[in-house]
């Protein structure tokens, strides 16, 4: 076949054109460590891509929702504990107040300590999370939950409502309890019973005889079995955050194990292989030097040059 | 004798100098395009009689210089060039756009991600401003990465609106150019002695093959050599010595795309159907226009019409921190109709969006028919459809008309064009975005029972009841024993209690369960100061993953999936076939080249063959010579 000199550079040029590219696009992809530099590398392996990485952020966000949930559990947690501690010494000086040999000022005394008591569960009650947020106030967690009246009760203006966090793909956790539920559970509040025993101990019975000494036992007893109640119910409410905090531990798990799954995935799919990169690049390289190469050897051959 | 022999060196002589400028001629030429080598054809002058000798030769002469040219060959090249061209520049263009989508860390996937991941915050601490803060901020970042990747569409439309006007002026000056050869060409096809004006009808070839590097075109050659030269399905570009002009226009169906029309005998410009032009770039670029880049910007505006339309719808059904209902997040596209330039102005036709989940990435045309009626045609598949039984919605959307109608009145209908360009965010004080539910419910203090109520939800038609808890803004419901029913609802019915069954009312849902006391009472109130609320924001954050769009069969994320493996897919088909094109195109052209092509080393030969032969012939003249001298040197 008659090649026309126009085709043999043409053909040269064509060559090593397409040789400089292929090894463009080698180094491109050893640059980025990716195989896949535009869609059309790999369709398929993109769109795929485009799932998994949504996969792996939707996990890390579950993740996130579950480290928020992790603080504000461990949070009540914690003033659960203090309250638990609390009702404890309230059980305590009732317990203490029942002595048949105290005086009136000895009651009093110990009303004092049962007030000083009160005021620091309603202190706990009150308890604000890392955003300054009120803990047990439901939704309305701008303002205390447990406000002191202008009647000297304590009443709950929160409301019920249950503060939920997607920890995983179907699963919404609640991240706190509301102030009813911990501590006005089933129409027993811990406040008024508090309150009413120590109304009761600072009312003098010394003149009233057996009939006044009948009272106090009455008023220690209510309160006895009301704070016995709230005290079972915060320990209820304990049980279940700790519940609500294992299986948080237990999602983690499977998430990180998602992850890790999902990102040796994403890997396979659009990660280069380096050792088979590299060796194509070479590959590559020796071709396009081989064209070069050819190229000048061939075009210094001509008839004139033996003339 | 010896006088012939004079002449028969001369013939010899002057062969061989035509031959080698015919040589020089070809060397000259080795590189210039579309030239086709030629050669001197020598034939013998013949003999004279000469009685009881025979016939004696008397030399030779230069009867043609012809061509070295294959017709077959050359049209062969000049299609295969013309598909490649329209290949590579689809290639090309798509690219561009494979390109747009290939940004992992700056593409919209990751954008929208941000955008959840954010929802998802204001979720979990929604009386943090911050977490809000970064919401409006994420949502700011996915609108405009949205217009960004939208207006990159659009600078595309406009390039190819500018190359298509600039075809029209290089198709009309290979038009002149082919027409005013043929007129030469026929000039001298009268004239020379049948010899074939070589270079004029190499140039002339050359310009149709650039001409079909432009658009797609077929030749026909007339009588006396000239060329009829048409595009498509039969438009004449050149007939004989006359060329039609194209110009550049704005189609009358749409006004965003330029279009050739023809100039007519009276001046008038009549537009070409797109279906005129295929082949080189000019096809190429119309393809792409009408496949790929209309797709790819419907596609982008069909996410971001169902992002807005229902983050907004979802945003609507909460309340911010002020407890007020939420208005629109994001502003909204909507669709665009455009009337025939041609139409007569009787009809309008407005369009609005009845269902964003049924949403195509077509675009359609209304035709309005003979005998008045009108049809609807979705483009993409160029199939007729109908209206939706229920709504009479097509592919979800309303289509309303006013006015008369004309027969061949047309309107196209963009559902979705606008849309990524249209997507803004309208909430900017984080205190309005709406993260909380409308509603709180409770159980009041005191109940005797073990009666719950369900935290309980709202649908969009809370929104529009005029005071959906009653004149109080709180409903109470109470309990009662011996007719098992709770009463209290705002229109002051009662409702039989069935544990655990949704009592919905004035667009809320509230489940009722346990064992309620007689007179127990459980409350339903607005969302006052509810500021550590995040029911509405979980419910934003659900729609990453809900199925809201096409017919409820794609997230946003898959529908995002689907252009990308739409376009990687197509980019990766054409880069195939382009490269199969080009080295389908290569190999005729060697072809042809190892035809018409000069090689210099074969140049160089004959320029050797034809030196020695002048040598020779001269040498032919000095024996005459010789011989003469010799005849007079007789004393």
């Amino acid at each position: 076949m008659r090649i026309s000199t126009q085709s043999f550079y043409e053909q040269s040029r064509t060559a090593m054109g397409g040789q400089q590219s292929s090894l463009l696009r080698v180094q491109q992809q050893i640059g980025a460590g990716t195989k896949i530099l535009a869609p059309s590398d790999d369709p398929l392996g993109a769109t795929r891509a485009l799932a998994v990485s949504q996969s792996i952020a939707l996990t890390a966000q579950y993740a996130a929702s579950r480290n928020q949930a992790t603080q504000t559990l461990s949070l009540e947690e914690n003033v659960l504990q203090s309250v638990t501690t609390v009702l404890q010494n309230v059980k305590t000086s009732l317990i203490a107040a029942g002595n048949g040999t105290f005086t009136d000022t000895d009651r009093a005394t110990m009303a004092t300590t049962l007030q000083s008591s009160l005021d620091q569960l309603q202190g706990l009650a009150n308890s604000v999370d890392g955003n300054g947020q009120f803990l047990f106030a439901g939704f309305k967690s701008g303002s205390p939950p447990f406000a002191s009246q202008a009647d000297g009760g304590i009443k709950y203006v929160g409301d019920q409502g249950q503060r939920l966090m997607q920890v995983d793909v179907s699963r919404q956790m609640a991240g706190t309890d509301d102030g009813r539920s911990v501590f006005q559970r089933d129409g027993n509040d811990v406040f008024a019973a508090i309150q009413d025993v120590i109304a009761a101990l600072n009312t003098p019975v010394e003149g009233a005889g057996a009939v006044g000494q009948a009272m106090v036992v009455d008023a220690l007893a209510a309160a006895n079995r009301n704070i016995t109640s709230a005290h079972d119910n915060v320990l209820t409410v304990r049980s279940s955050v700790g519940a609500r905090l294992q299986e948080l531990d237990a999602l983690a798990v499977t998430g990180d194990s998602r992850t890790l799954y999902d990102k040796s995935y994403l890997s396979d799919l659009q990660d280069m292989d380096y050792s088979s990169a590299i060796a194509e690049y070479y590959q590559r390289q020796t071709a396009l030097q081989a064209s070069q190469q050819t190229f000048v050897k061939i075009q210094q051959i001509a008839l004139f040059n033996y003339l | 004798m010896s006088n012939s022999m004079f002449y028969t060196g001369l013939s010899g002589l002057n062969a061989a100098q035509a031959a080698l400028v015919t040589t020089g001629h070809n060397t000259a030429n080795v590189n210039t395009p579309g030239y086709s080598r030629q050669s001197a054809q020598i034939a013998s002058s013949g003999g004279v009689y000469s009685p009881s000798v025979g016939f004696i030769g008397n030399g030779a002469k230069v009867v043609d210089v012809n061509r070295s040219y294959d017709q077959y060959l050359v049209s062969q090249l000049n299609q295969a060039q013309s598909t490649n061209q329209s290949l590579s520049t689809y290639y090309t263009q798509i690219s561009q756009i494979d390109n747009l989508l290939a940004n992992q860390t700056a593409g919209l996937a990751p954008q929208m991600q941000t955008l959840f991941t954010h929802v998802q915050a204001v979720a979990n601490t929604p009386a943090d401003p911050a977490a809000r803060e970064q919401l409006i901020g994420s949502s700011q970042a996915l609108a405009n990465q949205f217009r960004s990747m939208d207006q990159y569409l659009r600078n595309l439309s406009a390039d190819i609106n500018g190359q298509v006007a600039g075809s029209a002026d290089q198709i009309n000056s290979y038009a002149e150019q082919i027409a005013s050869l043929n007129k030469q060409v026929a000039m001298f096809h009268g004239v020379a002695g049948g010899q074939a004006p070589n270079d004029l009808l190499d140039q002339r070839d050359q310009l149709v093959n650039d001409l079909g590097k432009l658009v797609g075109i077929r030749v026909v050659v007339q009588d006396g050599g000239q060329y009829n030269v048409f595009m498509g399905n039969g438009q004449s570009l050149a007939l004989g010595d006359k060329a039609t002009r194209l110009v550049a226009v704005s189609s009358a169906s749409n006004p965003e795309r330029t279009t050739l029309a023809v100039v007519n005998a009276a001046g008038k410009a009549v537009e070409l159907q797109e279906s005129m032009i295929s082949g080189g770039s000019l096809g190429g670029l119309m393809q792409f226009r009408s496949e790929t880049l209309t797709t790819a910007q419907n596609s982008l505006g069909r996410i971001a019409i169902a992002l807005a339309d229902s983050f907004n719808a979802q945003h609507q059904q909460g309340v911010d921190l002020q407890g007020v209902l939420g208005e629109n997040f994001f502003s909204e596209a909507s669709p665009g109709v455009i009337a025939n330039s041609k139409n007569a102005a009787g009809l309008t036709v407005t369009a609005a969006f009845s269902d964003t989940c049924q949403l195509t990435t077509s675009d359609y045309r209304l035709d309005v028919r003979a005998d008045l009626t009108f049809a609807v045609t979705r483009l993409s598949d160029n199939t007729m459809i109908s209206p939706d039984s229920v709504t009479g919605a097509y592919d979800g959307v309303t289509l309303t008309l006013a006015g008369s109608a004309t027969a061949g009145d047309s309107f196209l209908i963009q559902p979705t064009r606008t849309g990524a360009r249209d997507l803004a965010v309208l909430v900017t004080d984080p205190a309005k975005v709406a993260a909380a539910s409308p509603i709180v419910t409770g159980n009041t203090f005191g109940n005797a029972g073990s009666g719950k109520i369900s935290a309980g939800t709202v649908d969009a038609s809370y929104r529009d009841a005029a005071a959906p808890l009653g004149g109080t803004g709180t409903v109470t419901l109470t309990y009662d024993s011996a007719s098992n029913t709770f009463s209290g609802f705002p229109d002051a019915s009662t409702a039989a209690y069935t544990p655990g069954e949704a009592l919905s009312f004035n667009g809320m849902t509230v489940t009722l369960s346990g064992t309620p006391s007689d007179g127990d009472t459980f409350t339903i109130e607005a969302n006052t100061s509810g500021v550590s609320d995040g029911r509405n924001a979980l419910l934003l954050g659900a729609l990453q993953n809900k199925k809201t769009m096409g017919g409820s069969t794609a997230s946003f994320g898959d529908a995002y999936g689907q252009l990308v493996s739409t376009i990687g897919n197509k980019a990766r088909q054409l880069e195939i076939a382009n490269t199969a094109q080009t080295s389908l195109a290569a190999q005729i052209r060697s072809a042809q080249q190892s035809v018409s092509g000069v090689n210099q080393d074969e140049e160089t030969a004959n320029l050797l063959m034809f030196q020695q032969m002048y040598q020779a012939n001269a040498k032919v003249i000095q024996t005459a010579s010789t011989m003469f001298d010799a005849v007079l040197g007789i004393r």
